[in-house]
């Protein structure tokens, strides 16, 4: 089923088997098998007390919401959300929490570790918390796949880069990875999204200068600049061009959802975006436990199953859906994206 | 003129300082917390400013697409003003609502509604006259992302300027001035030269400030045509600075926008001195009505470019909004049988927040304009008649937000009210305050040229007659400025309502706004999602500004006795 029809069905549906399946608040209470122990009571008791939370997400607000809304069917919760794009919405929680205001008790947004490091970062300033200082039951009853550990965050799902082709406009063979950029054929049909509006495609532009080399960039002239990720796949579903990249499922299954003849290829070998955990720190937030009940749940496998069904990623607990040769974004944060502009002779 | 000080005078003098309080305050922070760093004075935004790279380019792009679009959207601008006041080629409603119609789709529809129409493979009318000629051509014959088609869309955007304030001017403007010139000899276009220019001063250097303003300020059509054609400008190098890079280069963005506030700056100096002149047309003692010009066989081409303008601003992108909400997707090849409203469904019935944002979104464009134009009026009036530097003050620093980013703004009041004592984070008063502020200047030109309408004999009749200051502003002034206010707050409404920038830093959970409903579908939704949200925007604020024109036309028919 597709993203949106995952949205607008299964996240119910998910919410409802997690009643039916007994996986309610009391049985977790009395059967904290899958998040370790007394540590889990506790924390679900003191996060009760707190009663709700809010929480900053770049995930388009119905995914968001069917996974806090999961969340609540499970533990009895309430949530608030604010939805913006992931660097507004990492500007906006920097620029309240310079002023002293902890609005949001947790952040879910690509490349938040980046966020939280250096000397002028999050973590320096005592805006948040290492998650791994902080003794979250999932993380620490072995169970989270280490090789999805960032250096002070977690990665709560993947989606893998890819490139889209309209299926009216690619008559021959369909293109199987992103050497399709620059061949001759699609010469002048190839959209491309403006860097610049997408932070999280930075690691994907500095694997394709490792992969293929700078000629890529050169070969890939006379190609369509569109304004971000959205306009450049509603372009590619129009005609406008041939061949769209880098785009990922959710942007995908948007035009597809609405029977656009398009279709998205992941090569084997690629890197994808990560989305990130960041918790604000315990003596700031207003709901610092249900924030931590929340983070765990989510790094937990039941969590992580919810939030990878409602958004479209691949969960960190089922690696066998990622490309085979998947390479994680920080092993890709080569170029600087004044650099990336210059290559591909963007203003 | 100087009248004694009165509670009148007083609360006016209390709303003006209060207004510059409000937009001095939170920039002033945001400027110390970027010129203050360790206790130390640093010139950071000078510094990032001087080492962005390509701002020469930058700078030309800008000004050339501004001062070029200017121009034409005052003669079109001119032209329809012109024939809808003082013409029988009017048609009425539709004539007076000429600024408005762009606007009523919010502006990143709009210009989406232009990529469907011209981009050059897949764009409806391309196609269509691909169609019509029998070409085989894969592509043309227009190309929205090029200059031209960056200049025709912010010519689509600043005509309602122009229109708007020379219309007013034309009003207030007594057609003797004219016929006097034209009984001694001179010519249309030395009439139009000697007497009409020189009347009209306030309308065009009002109407020239708000497109210096706009011209800078426009971010949607620039990012949505201008990347295609690879021209960058100072709008999106700004919003860039704050948006889409963590850290933010706030001092950056700091720095681009003073390079805007002298360019308003000197717009604001130079309308000034246009209405410090005084010759201009002013509301005299004596009624006049202007007899309108037959155009015998020109009247129905005027009237077919009056209907040009309104099909080119709002009835054209509709059309093409309109396909793609019913088909679902953007797509030249429609499927005629299977158009369907599964779109405006989503948007009307599966969507919570939408209607919790715009019911937000209404009560905030209703209250913010409201308060933002009375206040103008009071504050345009503080400074016409007061001489003083302070008076001055309080009128450049109302005007400064023009120059700052929505963004820039939302940056500073959480600096400013979001931590204690105020503690405003993510309320209704935070955001109505914002947009109060970041939508003042326009206001105030709006006023500013509604003042200056008003001529000395009647307010100078009104107090001889031993009325109070207040009774003169509400019996004399605000009657006659009414027509100038009540379109001011039309176009303010209609901004406030799907503000963007501001409420993306301000909006808390409680507050969603149609804005950021409108950055949601357009960053992650189907344009089919996004037309159809952008019509039903239109329909909501259309109808709300009808309310607004039938009370306001009622007020003034029972001041006037005129209905």
């Amino acid at each position: 089923m597709s993203f949106k029809g995952r949205l607008r069905f299964v996240a119910p549906l998910v919410v409802l088997a997690l009643l039916l399946s007994g996986a309610t608040a009391a049985s977790a209470a009395k059967k904290p098998k899958a998040q370790s122990g007394e540590d889990l009571e506790a924390l679900i008791k003191a996060a009760r007390a707190e009663g709700t939370f809010t929480f900053y997400a770049s995930d388009p607000e119905p995914v968001a919401r069917a996974l806090a809304e999961a969340f609540k069917v499970k533990y009895n919760i309430n949530y608030q959300i604010v939805r913006a794009p992931s660097t507004q919405l990492i500007q906006r929680f920097a620029t309240e929490a310079s002023s002293g205001v902890f609005a949001a008790d947790f952040m879910l947004a690509p490349r938040a570790g980046l966020f939280m490091a250096g000397p002028e970062g999050g973590l320096a300033k005592g805006w948040v918390d290492d998650l791994f200082k902080i003794k979250l039951p999932a993380l620490t009853d072995g169970t989270y796949p280490k090789d999805f550990l960032r250096k002070q965050t977690a990665v709560v799902g993947v989606l893998p880069w890819g490139l889209a082709y309209n299926t009216q406009k690619v008559t021959g063979k369909p293109p199987k990875d992103f050497s399709a950029l620059v061949d001759p054929q699609y010469k002048g049909k190839v959209i491309i999204p403006n860097p610049r509006a997408a932070e999280s495609a930075i690691p994907l532009w500095g694997f394709l200068q490792k992969k293929y080399g700078k000629k890529f960039f050169t070969k890939l002239e006379g190609y369509q600049l569109s304004p971000s990720g959205t306009p450049a796949i509603q372009s590619l579903a129009a005609g406008e061009g041939s061949v769209e990249a880098p785009t990922a499922q959710p942007q995908v299954t948007v035009v597809t959802d609405a029977g656009a003849p398009v279709k998205l290829v992941i090569p084997d070998h690629t890197t994808g975006i990560e989305q990130e955990i960041v918790l604000t720190a315990s003596g700031k937030a207003k709901h610092p436990n249900a924030a931590r009940l929340f983070a765990s749940w989510l790094l937990s496998k039941e969590g992580n199953t919810v939030y990878s069904a409602v958004s479209g990623s691949v969960s960190v607990y089922d690696t066998s859906k990622l490309p085979k040769q998947y390479s994680p974004p920080t092993d890709n944060e080569t170029l600087t994206i004044n650099e990336i502009a210059a290559l591909l002779k963007i203003p | 003129m100087r009248q004694s000080f009165s509670l009148f005078s007083a609360t006016t003098v209390l709303i003006a300082l209060l207004f510059g309080l409000l937009a001095a305050y939170p920039v002033g922070r945001l400027l110390l917390r970027l010129l203050v760093q360790d206790g130390k004075f640093e010139l950071a935004p000078l510094h990032a400013v001087l080492d962005e790279p390509g701002l020469g380019k930058v700078l030309t792009n800008t000004l050339t697409v501004v001062v070029v679009s200017g121009v034409i959207a005052v003669v079109i601008g001119a032209i329809l003003a012109w024939l809808s006041v003082r013409t029988d080629a009017g048609l009425g409603v539709l004539t007076d609502s000429i600024p408005l119609l762009p606007f009523l789709l919010p502006p990143i529809a709009g210009s989406i509604g232009w990529v469907l129409l011209l981009s050059p493979r897949s764009g409806y009318l391309n196609v269509l006259l691909r169609w019509l000629v029998g070409s085989d051509a894969s592509s043309g014959p227009f190309d929205i992302f090029t200059w031209s088609g960056l200049i025709f869309i912010y010519v689509i955007y600043m005509i309602p300027f122009a229109f708007l304030m020379i219309a007013a001017g034309l009003r207030s403007l007594d057609p003797q001035i004219e016929e006097q010139s034209r009984v001694c000899g001179a010519g249309l276009f030395q009439t139009i030269r000697r007497a009409t220019i020189p009347a009209l001063g306030p309308s065009l250097g009002g109407a020239g400030m708000l497109m210096v303003w706009f011209g800078f300020a426009f971010f949607s059509g620039p990012v949505i045509i201008g990347t295609g054609a690879r021209i960058d400008v100072l709008s999106t190098r700004i919003v860039r600075a704050l948006t889409f890079t963590y850290p933010a280069q706030t001092d950056l963005a700091i720095g681009l926008s003073t390079i805007m506030l002298s360019a308003i700056a000197a717009a604001w100096i130079i309308q000034r001195r246009i209405l410090r002149r005084g010759r201009h047309a002013v509301i005299g003692g004596r009624g006049h009505r202007g007899t309108l010009v037959r155009l015998g066989v020109w009247r129905w081409p005027g009237r077919l470019a009056i209907l040009l303008y309104v099909a080119m601003a709002s009835v054209m992108p509709m059309i093409a909004l309109v396909l793609v909400a019913l088909n679902g997707f953007w797509t030249p090849d429609i499927d005629w049988g299977g158009l369907n409203f599964d779109q405006f469904r989503q948007v009307l019935e599966r969507d919570p927040i939408f209607r919790h944002a715009v019911a937000t979104s209404l009560k905030l464009s209703v209250v913010g304009a409201t308060i933002s134009i009375v206040a103008a009026a009071l504050i345009a009036l503080f400074v016409k008649r007061s001489s003083s530097r302070f008076a001055q003050i309080i009128d450049g620093t109302i005007k400064m937000p023009a120059a700052l980013s929505g963004i820039v703004i939302g940056v500073a009041f959480i600096i400013a009210f979001g931590g204690t004592p105020f503690n405003l984070n993510g309320t209704f008063v935070i955001l109505l305050a914002a947009y109060v502020v970041s939508h003042m200047p326009q206001a105030s030109i709006a006023s500013d040229a509604s003042v200056a309408q008003v001529g000395r004999e009647l307010p100078e009749a009104s107090s001889i007659a031993g009325a109070s200051g207040s009774r003169t502003f509400r019996k004399v002034y605000l009657p006659l400025m009414l027509p100038g206010l009540a379109a001011g707050w039309a176009l303010l409404f209609v901004w406030m309502f799907t503000e963007l920038n501001a409420s993306v830093m301000l909006a808390g959970p409680r507050t969603p706004v149609v804005g950021l409903q409108i950055l949601r579908v357009y960053e992650t939704g189907v344009w089919g999602e996004l037309a159809a949200m952008a019509l039903v925007l239109n329909i909501v604020a259309t109808s709300m500004i009808v309310v607004v024109a039938f009370l306001s036309r009622r007020y003034r028919a029972s001041w006037t006795g005129v209905a």
